[in-house]
């Protein structure tokens, strides 16, 4: 379980979350307030940007949530 | 209920809550209650932490100007200097938690209003856009320290954020990190 932001994870989370299967979707349910679980990296990318978020910070956080999925480290 | 503030000259403001609001809230921030900030709102709170009375009409505040900078509404009696490093988890090694604002203490004894607006402002929950644009590690996520001896809460890193979610009433996503002080320090 990664944590891309505190509100964007890829595979798991521990907190109360809703699945998303896409950026869409995941940017719908954001707009909402929700947290959201994506399938991977590539798709909470693409959910960051849509969103909004500045595309320098989307490739920080994809970056270091990425070095910490290697590392088996847990969010 | 939720107040707005206005402005109406240069670096001077005006609210549509009664100042004695504000005052209210000033008074518990010198004593260090942080948790009468809890859900007061981001305007409200920010003219509580920032504000101060500019021009009066009688004996009322009819304007008030917003500091740059202002203690830290937390309790501040620890610095990082006073943490057992050796004996304390890494932030790097530790899980996500969502800590109560209410429950903490600072380990710094400023807040910038910059810091506090911006993350009243921009959906940092969402996109993890920080006012500092340093890139370290160790301020990707709010860190807050807890004593394993006195239960003791110390943001470590994250003030401005944990201050943030305070005004509005929100838990703050955070790496906490179980340790101690050093010795000798005095609880």
């Amino acid at each position: 379980m990664t944590a891309v932001t505190a509100r964007v994870w890829v595979g798991e989370c521990h907190f109360d979350h809703v699945v998303c299967e896409s950026a869409e979707d995941a940017v719908r349910e954001l707009a909402a307030g929700t947290t959201v679980v994506v399938p991977s990296f590539d798709v909470a990318r693409e959910a960051l940007e849509l969103f909004g978020a500045p595309v320098d910070e989307v490739a920080y956080r994809i970056d270091q949530a990425r070095r910490r999925n290697r590392v088996g480290a847990t969010d | 209920m939720t107040a707005t503030i206005t402005k109406i000259a240069s670096d001077e403001f005006v609210i549509d809550r009664d100042w004695k609001d504000v005052a209210k809230l000033q008074s518990a921030l010198r004593e260090r209650d942080a948790a009468a900030l809890w859900g007061v709102g981001a305007d409200l709170g920010r003219a509580a932490l920032f504000g101060k009375a500019k021009r009066f009409e009688g004996r009322n505040v009819a304007s008030f100007s917003l500091a740059l900078t202002t203690p830290v509404p937390y309790r501040f009696r620890f610095s990082h200097g006073h943490i057992d490093d050796a004996r304390t988890e890494s932030f790097s090694a530790v899980p996500l938690k969502d800590v109560d604002p209410r429950t903490v203490e600072a380990s710094q004894f400023g807040l910038r209003s910059g810091g506090v607006n911006h993350y009243l402002t921009v959906p940092y929950d969402v996109t993890g856009e920080l006012f500092d644009k340093t890139r370290n590690a160790s301020n990707d996520w709010p860190v807050i320290f807890v004593d394993e001896d006195s239960g003791t809460k110390i943001v470590q890193q994250g003030h401005h954020r944990t201050t943030a979610a305070l005004l509005v009433g929100q838990l703050v996503r955070a790496r906490v990190v179980r340790g101690h002080f050093k010795e000798g320090v005095r609880r």
